[in-house]
């Protein structure tokens, strides 16, 4: 099945996603959420903001708070994949750390960057609940645990084969 | 002999928790079957002589929680259930929520019938997007089978419906007020207390904000008694808890534990819980109910775990992590860590936590990397002080304890790094003896 993106939809197809989750503002994230996911660069434009107010009966600038506050939500376009390594405590105690600087290599780029490609966001997270298999990393809404090296070079050759 | 035990997770994982003849096959709906045959007022008092104190950190009596909020003539009233689980090193809402959602459903309906309302919202955490979807199944089977919607069991007038709201990604979320705040759709600060929430809450009404342990422990008291829940733990600390073990530890997990019936060190080192520490090294410390508790050492080892007992070491449950750190963790470095955690999450409402998280975390990272001056390890305690005193909601408070209890037990490896020393040899000082 072919993919389409939040980037290619119409502002009625929008509207249609946004519509599915009953336009009662407490689910403001939920939608928020589930149209970044659509997103081929992980966030939420502009035009996509001001839809979702519209819709939803809100002030963009309620919906631009909202964004800026969460942090699974983004502004600013990011890799079509972002990995979040998570380095808090726990995992912070089976060295995250390493995870990183493998994903750095990897990936060739630093954390915080974004590959050239735009593929691969690389950035951290805090606890995502997943501490009895750190370290790990949250890739949307899948969670790799126990890594190692291996492990690092096999997710990152799976993800860019999808 | 320590052992785990089977109440609350009994048979998780062997059936399917979303089913809700399973479900009542292995005792479900038992419990509120009970509750509509009791009067509101016993149904209150059970839970008081139950003695169960809140599982999301606070510890506060559950039973005194509600029977304020019962009084309270206002309506309509929210049950909020609290599956934000952002304290790192907590895991367990999340066997609850996937293997046992049902239960999670039924102590929340439990919840409604007592304190009259017909609105139930469980706040789940955006990481958690795979169970959301699992515990939405649960409802919808609820629904189908009578025991959500109207009329629940055939019961003239006793309606009741749950609704999903998504966190995004906000630790501070957690936090019931700012819950509140986040479910309005709006951005998760937390607001000015009081007025407390069982008066002014959700949309401005009465509202009910409890952990989702808590809701599946109802299950327990109302099916075995407030006598049996008791038993399972101890006066001043009724029924089992759910212990998350991570970090420098063998095994792993969430286990099951009568409260008063361990000590730290059986969860720790016993083979039927932690197992020990990996690689042959030695313990340093553990840091108890995620990064806004106390942490304990060693010496605390022989401490039961309790509410009660906990509190007498300088220790607490608090969401029930257990991190555990082996010998090669420097703990000024572990301190620098958890401050990142609080400039990190902290909302920015107030400048004492915003700014004051900030300096904390500059004078930690000048420790850790050699740039320690005499007198660090004062100013330290005089700034994470003064967080606490001033910050307006239990992030900014909670803030100073895991540094605080280290500057009780370990003040001699701040005052090393005040002279470019690092005695656990892991901080890299420049021109220092670390590393
Ligand atoms: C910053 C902060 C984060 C919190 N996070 C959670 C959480 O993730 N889950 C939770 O149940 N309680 C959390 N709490 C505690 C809640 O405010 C509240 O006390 C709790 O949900 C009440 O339920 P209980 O009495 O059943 O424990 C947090 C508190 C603070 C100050
Ligand atoms: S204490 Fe910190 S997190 Fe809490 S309201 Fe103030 S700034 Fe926000
Ligand atoms: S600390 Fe990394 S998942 Fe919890």
């Amino acid at each position: 099945m072919k993919q389409i993106f939040l980037e290619e939809m119409s502002a009625e197809e929008k509207r249609a996603v946004i519509r599915k989750h009953g336009g009662e503002t407490e689910q403001l994230l939920s939608v928020l959420l589930e149209l970044q996911s659509l997103s081929r660069r992980s966030y939420i434009d502009e035009a996509t903001a001001a839809v979702v107010a519209d819709e939803m009966g809100l002030s963009l600038a309620h919906v631009h708070d909202v964004i800026t506050f969460y942090a699974m939500l983004s502004a600013q376009p990011r890799g079509r994949y972002v990995l979040e390594v998570c380095t808090s405590a726990s995992c912070y105690l089976v060295k995250s750390q390493r995870v990183i600087g493998w994903l750095e290599e990897e990936l060739g780029i630093s954390l915080g960057e974004t590959t050239g490609d735009g593929l691969f966001t690389l950035t951290t997270t805090p606890c995502v609940g997943a501490c009895d298999i750190g370290p790990v990393v949250k890739v949307g809404d899948a969670v790799y645990g126990n890594l190692d090296r291996d492990a690092v070079r096999r997710l990152v050759a799976e993800l860019r084969a999808m | 002999m320590a052992k785990t035990m089977d109440v609350l997770l009994k048979g998780a994982g062997t059936f399917d928790g979303t089913d809700v003849a399973a479900y009542k096959a292995q005792g479900g709906y038992q419990a509120l079957e009970r509750v509509l045959g009791m009067s509101d007022q016993a149904v209150l008092d059970e839970l008081l002589k139950a003695e169960l104190r809140g599982r999301g950190g606070a510890a506060y009596p559950a039973g005194r929680k509600w029977s304020q909020m019962y009084k309270i003539p206002i309506t309509p009233k929210y049950i909020v259930c609290n599956a934000d689980e952002g304290e790192p090193g907590t895991f367990k809402d999340r066997e609850l929520l996937r293997d046992m959602p049902l239960k999670v459903i039924e102590g929340m309906t439990i919840a409604g019938r007592v304190l009259h309302s017909a609105r139930g919202f469980i706040y789940i955490r955006g990481e958690y997007r795979a169970i959301q979807r699992v515990f939405q199944k649960a409802i919808d089977n609820a629904v189908k089978a009578g025991y959500l919607g109207k009329n629940i069991c055939g019961v003239e007038g006793f309606d009741y419906t749950i609704t999903i709201i998504s966190g995004a990604g906000a630790y501070v979320c957690g936090e019931n007020s700012a819950l509140l705040n986040s479910i309005e759709g709006r951005a998760g600060r937390p607001r000015i207390k009081p007025p407390h929430l069982a008066e002014v809450g959700l949309y401005k009404k009465p509202t009910l904000v409890n952990n989702v342990e808590s809701y599946a422990d109802l299950t327990v008291i109302y099916t075995q008694g407030a006598d049996a829940f008791l038993e399972l733990g101890v006066p001043g600390s009724g029924g089992t808890k759910l212990v998350c073990l991570s970090g420098n530890v063998k095994n792993r997990g969430v286990y099951e534990v009568g409260l008063g019936k361990v000590t730290l060190r059986e969860l720790i080192f016993d083979p039927a819980f932690g197992g020990g520490i990996p690689d042959g090294k030695e313990l340093s410390f553990y840091h108890l109910g995620g990064q806004s508790g106390p942490i304990g050492f060693p010496e605390q080892l022989d401490t039961v775990y309790d509410h009660d007992s906990l509190w007498d070491a300088g220790l607490s449950v608090g969401s029930g992590a257990v991190v555990v750190a082996d010998g090669d963790v420097c703990i000024v470095d572990y301190c620098r860590k958890v401050m990142e955690f609080f400039v990190h999450e902290s909302c920015g409402k107030c400048t004492p936590c915003r700014i004051g998280t900030m300096r904390v975390l500059e004078l930690l990272t000048d420790l850790c990397e050699g740039r320690g001056r005499p007198g660090d390890t004062d100013r330290l305690e005089r700034a994470i002080t003064q967080i606490s005193a001033l910050s307006a909601c239990g992030l900014g408070q909670s803030a100073n304890k895991a540094i605080r209890s280290c500057l009780a037990h370990r003040r001699e490896d701040f005052l090393a790094h005040e002279q470019g020393k690092c005695p656990a040899g892991s901080c890299a000082m420049k021109g220092g003896e670390g590393a």
